[in-house]
């Protein structure tokens, strides 16, 4: 069982774990009102760091967004001997859009968060393939739960995980368009909540094998609710597959759930159906985003140290920002702090691209988990899509387009009748075009506790480049929502989902080259969530209609 | 009117991406949304906001206003008819 071993958050409101806990103790927020960032849009709420905070933090050579994560990485390295060159250790980054604010319209390459995690990983020396998980809002509880299954598979015996997000224009104009931002403090599950606070902050945990007496992941999961691609299911279809996974939870062993709490109308209501149908309205809810806003890549991560430093100090935390319920689900929202001796968790998360994960945290528990990974998985299809062919299991299929051509081509051949391919941005046109071939070679056997897993190094740069420019003209901005959801690389998996109604585990990787071995160390990690017996995997890169690939294998019985 | 219905259609197929209907296959009196509509969604709706602030000038001081507007192109028409700024 891994547990972690260290930990740090950097947030506006204090630059250590303690800090930021005795802030929300105290009920403090740093959440304010700042005006439109353009002259048509309207004020949005947000927890940012002060310039003069950031003067501190800043290292030379490195981004914003660079520097808050060496700086958290380097504060949770702080006491505890660890030698970050071993082959042992993995850096496991987690972010919704990096380096994002550094994107322009000329030079493109580098900012994907794949590139800024190996930047990273250089900065420390460590000299094994950095992973970044890039799963919406839920990528900081996928990675911790990558980090876990990898020490328990043997992969690594230790790993670094660092959410991070800061934010910018391009993230604030793009919630805005979604109608999702709040122009006052957000507040999460009460009858009054009208949208999120944006926030920004890092946050790392070191996870090692076998330390003791320590804080743990004890089981987690990830699901999704094959429903929308930014809606969640409004039964709670994901996010309560992912908390029944967890196995039986006692009202007396669990002192609380730390929802994810965002204060949009849709998500804060399908998370009190959620809880209610997996039987756990009689466990305390709380939510901390009324202190630090949404903070993206971070969330899961923060929300995390924070649960477990509440929990050594004894306290439930209560919910700022709440004080009515406004959801129809059957839970307890906790307003306001109160004792406990319990010492065990559940964090949940859910996030565009339809993904929902449940972590169960405990300290000092004794149980192991079974990380047997199931090896009996093979192969069976095999797809290859390039801008000139598509290769089927060796055999290439009759084709006259080329690029974004090929791609309608194989749509009309292979799938046909489903207008919503053509309102993909090309990542995603790619990804499903290839599997869904993959489905009509398995005769449709993909079940619904398939699982997608799939990685690339471009993240969803050619989209990332189309959103840019529809916030570069001063005189002509208008942020497109639609292309602003397709900054999500892992909207490509609930493209998948719905179609085909796949509510396995759904997750996408940034690596900093194409790389088969780490490739199959994460899907090997995967598999030890025992109820996967079909896997949809590959790489799927795209920079632009004339350079792209994918190669995804499904995977069964 | 007739001009502006025609225009405002083939405008939501640019827009929307409805790559697989032809401006004379919509019906302007029937809804947009719902199981016999154009097959649009939440997204849909909000880049449709975007359109019309985008090419005749409308903002809605609460996006929710866009509900009623939203129900036929006939009934987007005849709004924009009345509210436009360019």
């Amino acid at each position: 069982m891994a547990t972690i071993i260290s930990h740090n958050i950097i947030s506006p409101l204090g630059l250590t774990s303690v800090d930021n806990y005795n802030a929300i103790l105290a009920g403090e927020s740093a959440i304010a009102t700042y005006p439109g960032l353009h002259k048509d849009m309207r004020p949005y709420s947000a927890s940012l760091i002060a310039s003069e905070v950031y003067d501190e933090l800043i290292i030379d050579g490195y981004s914003k967004y660079e520097s808050l994560v060496i700086q958290s990485i380097k504060r949770s390295l702080d006491g505890i001997d660890l030698d970050v060159s071993s082959i042992d250790i993995c850096l496991i980054l987690s972010t919704t859009k990096g380096n994002i604010e550094e994107l322009d319209l000329t030079e493109s390459q580098n900012v994907s968060p794949a590139v800024t995690a190996q930047r990273i990983a250089d900065y420390f020396g460590i000299t094994t393939t950095p992973i970044t998980v890039c799963n919406a809002c839920i990528s900081g509880v996928s990675a911790m739960l990558l980090a876990q299954r990898l020490i328990d598979t043997d992969s690594y015996k230790k790993a670094i995980v660092c959410g991070c997000d800061v934010q910018s224009e391009f993230i604030i104009s793009g919630f805005q368009s979604l109608n999702a931002v709040s122009q006052t403090s957000c507040r999460p599950f009460d009858i009054e909540r009208i949208g999120l606070s944006l926030g920004e902050g890092a946050a790392t945990v070191i996870l090692s094998q076998n330390k003791g007496d320590l804080w743990a992941i004890a089981k987690g999961a990830v699901r999704n609710d094959a429903y929308h691609n930014t809606t969640p299911s409004p039964v709670g279809e994901g996010s309560s597959l992912a908390l029944g996974s967890l196995g039986e939870l006692k009202s007396d062993d669990i002192a609380f759930i730390n929802a994810h709490g965002t204060a949009t109308m849709f998500n804060d209501q399908m998370e009190s159906k959620a809880i209610e149908r997996a039987n756990l309205g009689h466990i305390p809810v709380n939510a901390l985003k009324g202190n630090l806003g949404h903070t993206m890549g971070a969330a899961g991560i923060i929300e995390t140290i924070i649960s477990m430093v509440a929990l050594d100090n004894g306290v439930i935390l209560g919910s700022k920002g709440f004080e009515m319920k406004g959801v129809s689900g059957k839970i307890n929202v906790l307003p306001q702090p109160q004792p406990t001796d319990k010492k065990a968790f559940v964090k949940m998360i859910s996030g565009f691209g339809g993904c929902n994960g449940a972590l169960l945290v405990t300290k000092g528990q004794t149980e192991t988990n079974d990380a047997a990974a199931h090896t009996g998985l093979q192969p069976i299809h095999t797809i290859k899509i390039t801008p000139n062919e598509c290769i089927l299991d060796g055999n290439k299929i009759e084709t006259e387009g080329q690029g974004k051509a090929l791609l309608k081509e194989l749509y009309a051949k292979f799938i046909g009748s489903y207008p919503k391919f053509h309102k993909m941005d090309l990542l995603c046109q790619l990804g499903f075009a290839a599997i869904q071939i993959l489905h009509s070679a398995a005769n449709g056997n993909i079940p619904e506790n398939s699982s997608v897993i799939l990685f690339n190094r471009s993240s969803s740069i050619t989209t990332d480049i189309e959103y840019l420019k529809t916030i570069s003209d001063e005189e002509n901005y208008f942020p497109s929502p639609a292309l602003f959801v397709y900054t999500l690389p892992n909207i490509v998996l609930s493209e998948v989902a719905i179609k085909n109604q796949i509510k396995g585990e759904t997750a996408f990787y940034l690596l900093p080259q194409k790389d088969e071995a780490t490739m199959r160390q994460i899907i090997n990690s995967t598999l030890t969530d025992n109820s996967i017996n079909s896997l949809v995997t590959g790489w799927i890169d795209c920079y632009g209609e004339d350079d792209f690939v994918a190669e995804i294998s499904l995977l069964q019985n | 009117m007739e001009n502006l219905i025609n225009t405002l259609k083939e405008q939501i197929i640019d827009v929307l991406n409805l790559e697989e209907i032809t401006a004379e296959e919509i019906d302007a009196a029937a809804p947009i949304f719902g199981d016999n509509g154009l097959g649009l969604d939440s997204i849909d709706a909000l880049e449709l906001i975007v359109l019309l602030e985008k090419n005749y000038g409308i903002r809605f001081s609460d996006p929710s206003e866009a509900k009623q507007v939203f129900v036929s192109i006939a009934t987007m028409a005849e709004y924009i008819s009345k509210n436009r700024t360019k």
